[in-house]
């Protein structure tokens, strides 16, 4: 234990710039699919097809192994950070996808029906109903992604992106390092789970308010 | 003026959902179109402000065909009612209320005057504009969702069945409001409902549909007077033919006079009217007779004779004089009221209805239109029977 915070003191400045690495890596994968996969998701939901090819090809892509996907787009795109951001985008297209139809689907066609009928363009109905009613469930599917992708990142050290997966593997390399192991394994965590509770919170704001606030 | 011309619907699948309609509604008309469950009225409302398309003739409002209009633009000019949850569960009273005046951009000033202006028209406190309409009921939600549909100033409203999820005490409610209301704005209204009752109490004029065709357009006593032919007889008999001449849209005849107890008095007085009635329950009034309450015995029974009652006040269920009988009957039977405090358009306590108060009156109505027979003692074998009469 002593060790590991030795080692944190010694080299966190390092840490710190892995730490930066990692998050933009995953932060851009994400973005990526969030600019496909959100208008995607919309006109998915408006033409009702749930089973179409594009959502069967995410299902598929989820299902490869990190490991071989990050391999796979080496080949294509070479060593680095973007291949990482690539198969980042590419897992992220799943859950962006699926959360953004479900939550559109979800909204009561009762409610457009009348929205049309007090007189709102279909972009109005879109931006003034539709969106804010599923917003936080689509907020939802980026937060998967989100924590899926921190985790594809640190795999993405085998190809050399950078970030935390670069101490893990340095600390395997090292004979007799365990801390070093652990202080990249403890910042992906970190990472994750604090990305995680704060889309959470994200999440509950942009849950479409149904009561006033009772008291703050 | 809205004139529908020959109009004709069919849905991509062949089915013929309009055949032929024509009807007008002159300005400031409250029309409703009523007819059993698949007869087209739903479609031929919608075709007005083109949520449905014609598939053949055409719709006048004012001279123009609203085909040559924008639908958006046209849908705007419109106002637009539907079944219970037509408020946007995310938005406030407020922006609920506004939302036509925005989309037209109208300046922030006058939006606010106007939902100020818009919930005292619907006859509700103005801190519900900070409300969601999840925190209000069904009947104060429909109040604003007809307010809606007049936010923008729009001449004419379409309704479609809006209070068919109301229970049927809001619902009566919420009849004589619209009515209060058309009288005041002087609007055209388009009403689709099922409900006979509902359309004889509201409309200036009736429109029987039935397999997307129209049998008869007229007003409520022609209809009665003159229907012509057996179904539209049927409709607007419905369930009234075995009535005879039994009063429906009127409590009065049935209500018992019933003390009150003023809500200043104590709780010594109360318990002597209580004495009095020989009931549990005594209805509370304020100085100007309107109801506030009802105190239940059992509650002061045990409380100091000097204490004011207003404590103890508890808020009743009460029904409007010109509820229908059958909504009261529904209350009285179904759910068990034991009676039901009846007011006027003041709200002014007028007295209580029973069972036994109405079905006294309903023998006394069927009794006066009776004709005795002058044979009684002929015809009549038990000579006891006879002997009773004299």
């Amino acid at each position: 234990m002593t060790v590991l915070f030795q080692y944190f003191s010694e080299n966190w400045r390092y840490i710190l710039i892995q730490s930066r690495t990692h998050f933009l890596i995953s932060l851009y994968g994400v973005l990526l699919a969030c600019l496909v996969a959100i208008p995607l998701g919309i006109l998915l939901a408006y033409k009702k097809k749930s089973n179409s090819l594009s959502m069967m090809i995410a299902n598929i892509l989820q299902t490869i192994p990190s490991i071989a996907m990050l391999s796979v787009l080496m080949i294509f795109f070479g060593l680095g950070s973007n291949t990482v951001i690539i198969a980042n985008f590419l897992y992220s297209l799943l859950p962006i996808l699926k959360n953004t139809y479900a939550g559109i689907t979800n909204v009561d066609p009762k409610l457009l029906d009348v929205a049309e009928g007090l007189g709102m363009t279909r972009i109005q109905r879109l931006f003034k109903v539709v969106l804010p009613l599923s917003i936080s469930i689509i907020i939802g599917g980026i937060k998967n992604a989100i924590v899926v992708a921190v985790g594809i990142t640190t795999v993405g050290t085998f190809v050399g992106s950078g970030g935390l997966g670069d101490i893990i593997t340095r600390g395997i390399n090292m004979v007799d390092a365990g801390e070093v192991v652990w202080a990249g394994a403890i910042g992906a965590a970190f990472m994750a789970v604090l990305l995680d509770i704060l889309l959470g919170f994200v999440e509950k704001k942009l849950t479409p308010k149904q009561k006033r606030v009772s008291s703050f | 003026m809205i004139e529908l011309k020959n109009i004709y619907k069919k849905f991509p699948g062949g089915s013929v959902a309009l055949n032929n309609v024509s009807f007008t509604v002159e300005k400031g008309e409250f029309v409703s179109l009523i007819g059993p469950s698949g007869c087209g009225k739903t479609t031929c409302l919608r075709t007005v402000n083109r949520m449905t398309e014609l598939t053949g003739g055409s719709i006048l409002i004012n001279g123009k065909n609203i085909n040559d209009l924008n639908p958006t633009i046209l849908r705007r000019s419109i106002g637009y009612v539907v079944q219970q949850i037509g408020l946007m569960p995310h938005m406030t009273i407020y922006e609920n209320l506004i939302t036509v005046p925005k989309l037209l951009k109208w300046p922030e000033e006058e939006l606010k005057a106007r939902a100020h202006q818009l919930i005292r028209y619907a006859e509700l406190p103005e801190e519900y504009l900070k409300y969601y309409p999840a925190e209000l009921s069904g009947g104060q939600q429909q109040r604003i969702g007809v307010m809606r549909a007049i936010a923008a100033k729009q001449k004419i409203v379409l309704m479609d069945e809006p209070f068919g999820a109301l229970d049927p005490v809001t619902r009566n409610a919420l009849q004589n409001f619209i009515i209060r209301w058309h009288n005041k704005l002087n609007v055209t209204v388009i009403f689709v409902t099922h409900d006979m009752d509902e359309a004889l109490k509201l409309s200036d004029k009736i429109v029987i549909m039935n397999k997307g065709e129209i049998v008869q357009y007229d007003t409520p006593e022609n209809l009665f007077n003159n229907p012509v032919n057996g179904f539209v007889e049927e409709f607007v008999g419905a369930g009234r033919h075995s009535e005879g001449q039994l009063i429906l849209n009127a409590l009065r005849p049935y209500l018992i006079p019933t003390a009150t107890v003023n809500i200043t008095s104590t709780v010594e007085d109360t318990l002597e009217i209580q004495a009095e009635q020989n009931s549990k329950y005594i209805y509370v009034v304020d100085d100007d007779e309107k109801l506030i309450g009802y105190i239940d015995a059992d509650d002061i029974s045990e409380a100091a004779h000097d204490m004011p009652i207003s404590d103890y006040v508890k808020d009743t269920a009460y029904a409007d004089l010109d509820t229908n009988l059958k909504d009261v009957l529904f209350l009285l039977k179904r759910l068990d009221y034991k009676h039901i405090p009846v007011v006027d358009a003041d709200n002014k306590f007028q007295g209580l209805i029973t069972v036994s108060s109405i079905s006294s009156q309903i023998h006394e109505q069927l009794l006066d239109s009776h004709t005795p027979p002058t044979s009684i003692k002929d015809t009549c074998k038990n000579d006891s029977l006879i002997k009773k009469e004299e």
